[in-house]
């Protein structure tokens, strides 16, 4: 078998803002795993278990996670983006513009490989920030931390429902590229409701 | 244009902030002992799909049978990554991932060009095995690369 690079997993690639001191609660939080692959579903499952998550809803499809929306509040989503049929990207686009109490709950959406043909509908589709695999234990908490600490409004248009997709307080997560390099998303621009301050 | 706001905390930025909880430390400890179980399992998964991934560009496809193959390659390709990459199996996950690049472009360009594909499901048997060194594991992936960029489309 191939030699791990990252035997015990505490420092995984990609996530290096994570302190090991820091506190956090997830008892009280209601996560949705949605994944077709019944292994990394029951594996990420498995791992919010270690992080103190008790009420976990196992979804194999986005059909399946639908009926639950409706009726069960959740705190937060984490969604495979490749799925047959409907696939991730598809599920947040319809939560986002579902109308039910669960329309803007975090979402954390996980691709491999994303095909040119999906990248539009990926920026699109509203998720809170898309992780890209390979999924370590610790990538997962450190997107999970990034997410609780989002405060970026939730914006609705005729062609996008999702988070503003400006980084403007609180930045992509540490070692993440931000999306467009320009000064507003670096926080130098301010604009606020009442009009636009450099800084 | 119209635009709506909606501007309201989340339920988790709530929760996560109460009294009680766990140290990220305690909680990577806890996840890695939840998740150790599972590590056979998935390199049987892996083992699996690479032998099925070998067994399928063994068989060339018919010229009406090409998307479809392709279809299954890519899929293959994401199930090795998908299921290494938690276990820290970065070689082989990058491995899988050009072969995922490489079956889109051939999908997307609707042209099989099979002896790329042979190679990269070659490398990842290598890789697998894990008796190569670092360094040899390196170059195994920097040829992958090199492999996956002359097969470049012309409209990429």
């Amino acid at each position: 078998m191939a030699d791990m690079i990252d035997p015990d997993g505490r420092k995984g690639a990609g996530a290096p803002g994570l302190n090991p001191n820091t506190v956090f609660n997830l008892s009280k939080a209601t996560v949705m795993v949605v994944d077709d692959e019944p292994f990394s579903l029951r594996l990420t499952a498995q791992t919010l278990l270690g992080f103190g998550v008790v009420t976990r809803h196992q979804c194999a499809s986005a059909d399946e996670a639908s009926a639950l929306l409706k009726t069960h509040p959740v705190d937060l989503l984490i969604v495979d983006a490749e799925m047959p049929d409907k696939d991730g990207y598809d599920l947040v686009s319809w939560l986002r513009r579902s109308g039910f109490d669960n329309a803007w709950a975090p979402v954390l959406m996980i691709s491999g490989h994303t095909p040119v043909s999906k990248v539009a509908k990926a920026r699109d589709c509203g998720a809170n920030f898309i992780v890209a695999r390979p999924l370590t234990a610790a990538l997962l908490l450190d997107r999970i931390l990034w997410v609780a600490r989002d405060i970026r409004g939730m914006l609705e248009t005729k062609s996008y429902a999702g988070p503003d997709r400006r980084f403007r307080e609180l930045g992509p997560p540490e070692g993440v590229a931000e999306r467009r390099g320009d000064p507003m998303s670096r926080g130098k621009i301010n604009l606020s409701a009442e009009g636009g301050s450099a800084a | 244009m119209s635009v709506n706001w909606v501007m309201r905390r989340s339920r988790l930025s709530k929760l996560i902030n109460q009294p009680g909880g766990v140290t990220v430390g305690k909680a990577l400890a806890e996840a890695a002992l939840h998740t150790e179980e599972f590590r056979a399992e998935a390199m049987t998964v892996v083992a699996a799909a690479l032998d099925e991934l070998d067994g399928v560009v063994g068989a060339p496809p018919s010229p009406d049978e090409v998307p479809a193959w392709l279809e299954r390659v890519y899929f293959l390709a994401t199930r090795i990554s998908d299921t290494a990459g938690p276990f820290g199996y970065e070689d082989l996950c990058a491995a899988a991932f050009s072969l995922c690049e490489l079956a889109d472009r051939q999908r997307r360009g609707r042209a099989l060009d099979l002896p790329p594909l042979k190679v990269h499901a070659a490398a990842l048997r290598l890789l697998l095995a894990g008796d190569q060194p670092p360094a040899a594991r390196k170059a195994v992936l920097a040829g992958l690369a090199q492999v996956v960029e002359r097969t470049r489309n012309p409209v990429d």
